[in-house]
């Protein structure tokens, strides 16, 4: 279950926050902001606490795998997913709920607040991973056709559109 | 016109397609009137084709990389791979070739189809001034397109026209060169 | 050549059009902001490329990625709103012909034909659905309604519902040049406006000298 959703924008900025559902602490706006600038960071810090800094062979993988994904992608024609999130901090597990982050090739994040993962997978992460990235691609592709279509709506400020909010809770729901 | 192959899902089933005949029109008069309002001065004309394709590349790169999942390119020549197969093909439904390769690997030269989209049925009044076919870049727009949209993935690339076939040239070639990775942007977490 | 040129059917990604058509209205307004301050900038001499942080125009605010020019009190200018009228006035006038070959079928015979061809095959074309309502009262005036205009329906100013409804309506001349265009293409002189009844339920008002 779905709690809540963040977008970040490249600089860190929080521009989205929908409560979806309610589970967890209700926070003041200018709680949120803090929040986003304080993940924003954390999973900038992630990327470099990874344990194979120094290991040449991990960044020739990541550039074969980037490599191999797109060359797939030309020559099937069929989509893949746009998480370019990988060294930074992916997911964080506890008992009251769990957090994925997701980013893309420009730079904007999503996050997702979920409930914890159920009394008998506990301690295994991402078993709700599948769930929450599914959920990111479809958040992206609202993302692209409903604030990068509005006409009043500028790069990388904060989004107040309706209709996207309304798409976002279909979604969810 | 034969359609392409089976195994397009991209363009089969994730794209809301519309006659091209409505894009061409539409654009064709955009810049009829721009010529007019300018008073023939091409050179703005130009500009203000570029300012709104940049515009739209800033945007345009968002649904791209929503619909199609790709990753950021290790060479540039893999980038311009990527432009020529999916990039066109999904919003225009062309598929420029590449060729023209420097030395270095950083800029290459982008050969447009014709027909495409933009310039079919299209005629410069070339004897009407002889101006135009020395100083207008009709489908300036796409330079606008792929600089905004390559800024957006911490590409500073230079996109310019080199020929055109409506102003009387045997084909329609843009020269893509890259500046620089803005690597100061490039965010964190990817590798 | 074994096939008519205008039966082979070509398409582009309707994301195409709508992105152009989304920058139209700035477009309009830079143009008009340069042509009435030509004594202060420049005549360009040659093709200058945008980058990330030049501004697009003397407007302020004008970058890329910003939408700051549509609050420039411009939007409102007559030159404007002339402009974008025309962007549509234009495209109507080709787009007339092109529709009417492939319409086949309904001959048109009056004016009430021609304005249901507009109803039908240009909205159809355009935006992918039928007019909702047509009205008229035979004598030269017509009333179309599109209960959700798709142009609008997507429009939302962070500045509350009276900036997008006075925003919407630079938009709302578009779709008027192009029913304008249409009509002049049958050699019918008109005059189309258009107002937002509720938002998003758009009404064009089309006179004409003509009796029916």
């Amino acid at each position: 279950m779905l709690y809540s959703i963040l977008i970040l924008n490249k600089a860190g900025g929080l521009i989205y926050q929908n409560e979806v559902n309610p589970g967890l602490n209700k926070l003041s706006t200018n709680d949120y902001l803090v929040l986003a600038g304080s993940l924003h960071g954390i999973h900038a810090i992630g990327a470099q606490l990874a344990p194979n800094i120094g290991d040449k062979t991990v960044p020739a993988s990541v550039e074969e795998f980037n490599r191999n994904q797109n060359s797939s992608i030309m020559s099937t024609f069929k989509a893949q997913s746009p998480n370019t999130n990988r060294s930074g901090l992916q997911n964080i597990e506890t008992s009251l709920f769990n957090l994925y982050i997701f980013q893309t090739v420009t730079g904007l994040k999503f996050m997702l607040i979920t409930a914890p993962n159920p009394a008998e997978h506990k301690g295994e992460l991402n078993k709700q991973y599948d769930m929450a990235h599914e959920l990111f691609r479809q958040l992206y592709m609202l993302y692209s056709d409903f604030v990068m279509k509005d006409p009043f709506y500028s790069l990388d400020m904060p989004i107040k559109n309706p209709l996207f909010d309304t798409k976002v809770r279909e979604l969810v729901n | 016109m034969s359609r392409k192959a089976v195994g397009d899902d991209i363009w089969k089933n994730n794209v809301e397609k519309i006659n091209s005949e409505l894009f061409t029109l539409t654009y064709g008069s955009v810049v009829a009137q721009l010529c007019r309002d300018f008073n023939n001065n091409y050179h703005e004309v130009n500009n203000q084709l570029d300012k709104m394709g940049y515009n739209i590349g800033l945007r345009l790169i968002e649904e791209f990389l929503a619909k199609t999942g790709v990753r950021r390119c290790q060479t540039f020549k893999e980038t311009s791979e990527v432009i020529s197969k999916l990039g066109f093909k999904i919003f225009l439904n062309i598929q420029p070739t590449i060729e023209n390769w420097s030395a270095d690997g950083k800029s290459c030269s982008l050969i447009l189809p014709e027909p495409n989209p933009l310039t079919e049925f299209v005629e410069l009044p070339i004897t009407a001034d002889d101006k135009i076919a020395k100083e207008l870049w009709y489908s300036q727009i796409l330079c606008g397109v792929l600089r905004g949209a390559l800024q957006m993935v911490q590409l500073d690339c230079d996109v310019q026209f080199v020929k055109d076939v409506l102003r009387g040239d045997d084909r329609t070639e843009l020269r893509l060169k890259l500046n620089k990775i803005l690597k100061d942007e490039v965010p964190a977490g990817e590798d | 050549m074994s096939e008519e040129i205008l039966d082979r059917q070509t398409y582009v990604n309707s994301r195409s059009l709508d992105f152009l058509l989304q920058e139209l209205i700035p477009t309009s307004i830079r143009v008009s902001h340069k042509l009435m301050n030509s004594q202060q900038s420049s005549v360009e001499e040659q093709d200058v490329p945008t980058t990330i942080d030049q501004q697009l125009s003397s407007i302020e605010g004008d970058l890329p990625g910003t939408v700051n020019v549509l609050d420039s009190s411009l939007i409102h200018n007559d030159e404007v709103t002339i402009r974008v009228e025309n962007y549509g006035y234009n495209l109507g006038v080709k787009i007339a012909e092109v529709l009417l070959y492939r319409a086949g079928g309904n001959k048109i015979v009056d004016i009430l034909d021609i304005m249901k061809f507009v109803c039908r095959d240009v909205w159809k074309c355009l935006y992918n659905k039928q007019m909702d309502n047509l009205r008229t009262n035979h004598r030269g005036t017509f009333v179309l309604v599109d209960t959700n205009y798709k142009l609008i329906s997507a429009l939302n100013s962070p500045h509350g519902m009276q900036d997008t409804l006075s925003k919407a309506k630079v938009y709302m001349w578009f779709p008027c040049g192009v029913i304008r265009g249409i009509l002049s293409n049958f050699g019918i002189e008109a005059n189309v406006t258009a107002e937002i009844t509720q938002f998003p339920s758009v009404t064009f008002n089309i006179h004409t000298a003509i009796n029916n």
